[in-house]
């Protein structure tokens, strides 16, 4: 978990006048599902992650968003199959371990939409991505003011090096190429900010 | 007089590509997902896109899995699925019924806690492939929401601001590979 925390300590030089959030990790969640055999679906789950996000307006569109993921958490309810999946032939936990999302940009589609584009770096590849999001808005805690959102997308493994595959006698592959990912995330804000 | 015999196809779950996975609200505004680990089922079918499926699955209540042990505990306690009282959660289906385009309505009776009621799972029939092991494999993957206060889980806590801590609507989404017997 330490290389997490250095991951988002990055964002802290940012801002003065920023409302700063952290993330409830017992309240949120990374998911992702996959083709298997074609036609079937397998899905799974990131244990270890953290969030921050900074922002100066009340609806977070000028918000800075780092979620950084430990990739040897990957957690399909398979030991055999996360084994696999933390080897070179996917995540190659081994030298990439972390996985981040940093935003670049914020849309606002409507008071509950926005399209969240960021980086996504994985084996150490980065590329653009653009999250459907939900702004569920924001509520008191027991803790302080909490919000959230919800957001999904779905990318291809390959154009970050997550190239394993084996053909299936029948024509197509084991393993289907792009990944359906849903984001929930409960902030909270810091109490001194 | 001549006898029709019925020749219905077997099929068990594979648990290694098969998920039980739910979400529900947490302070009104956020969400937990979860799964179930242990879970054993059939499906039978007589027609080739198992538009006559019938459906029988167990589940172990506590095998129920949100990623944090002491939320866990909770849930397998008395004040959700009383796991000690009531091991398993079974859904038997009744009726399915054909939609087009490889959608099927699947009627069934949900128990939990000894409390049976019907609920209807909008289902997908996904195909069928033959694995590398040169087993022939059906895929569906299925939806619904249900209320769980229906099922006695009652559990909840109010909010300063007002509304509850734990939605009581809960989304399962089930993604579930067969493989024939």
């Amino acid at each position: 978990m330490k290389k997490l925390f250095f991951v988002l300590l990055a964002l802290s030089a940012m801002g003065t006048a920023q409302t700063k959030w952290g993330m409830d990790r017992a309240h949120s969640y990374v998911n992702f599902s996959v083709a298997h055999m074609m036609i079937s679906d397998v899905t799974g789950t990131f244990n270890q992650f953290d969030t921050k996000v900074e922002s100066a307006k009340d609806d977070f569109t000028d918000a800075k968003i780092i979620v950084a993921i430990n990739a040897k958490s990957i957690n399909t309810g398979n030991e055999m199959r996360d084994k696999h999946l933390r080897s070179a032939d996917f995540f190659n936990t081994d030298t990439d371990s972390i996985v981040t999302f940093k935003s670049t940009k914020i849309e606002k589609l409507s008071e509950t939409k926005y399209k969240i584009i960021g980086d996504l770096t994985m084996r150490g590849v980065t590329k653009s991505v653009t999250l459907d999001a939900a702004y569920k808005g924001k509520i008191k805690g027991y803790k302080g003011m909490i919000a959230a959102f919800k957001a999904s997308t779905v990318i291809n493994r390959k154009e970050w090096g997550l190239n394993w595959n084996s053909a299936i006698e029948a024509g197509g592959f084991l393993v289907g190429d792009t990944v359906e990912i849903t984001i929930a995330i409960e902030l909270i804000q810091n109490n001194n900010s | 007089m001549t006898t029709t015999v019925e020749t219905r196809s077997t099929w068990k779950i594979d648990t290694a590509h098969t998920n039980i996975n739910f979400t529900v609200a947490h302070m009104i505004i956020a969400e937990v997902s979860g799964n179930f680990k242990e879970f054993e089922g059939t499906v039978t079918a007589s027609k080739e896109d198992f538009s006559d499926a019938a459906i029988d699955v167990t589940i172990k209540s506590a095998s129920i899995n949100t990623e944090h042990p002491d939320r866990d505990a909770h849930l397998r306690s008395a004040d959700f699925f009383d796991a000690e009282n009531h091991p398993v959660v079974t859904f038997k289906s009744t009726k399915s019924v054909a939609k087009g385009n490889d959608r099927l309505e699947i009627t069934g009776d949900l128990t939990i806690r000894g409390i049976t009621k019907q609920v209807v799972l909008d289902a997908k029939f996904k195909g069928k492939a033959v694995s590398p092991y040169g087993q022939m494999i059906a895929a569906f993957k299925a939806t619904t929401t249900i209320n769980r206060k229906e099922w006695g889980l009652q559990w909840n806590a109010a909010l300063e601001t007002g509304g509850f801590l734990v939605g009581e609507e809960v989304d399962l989404l089930l993604n579930v590979e067969v493989v024939k017997q």
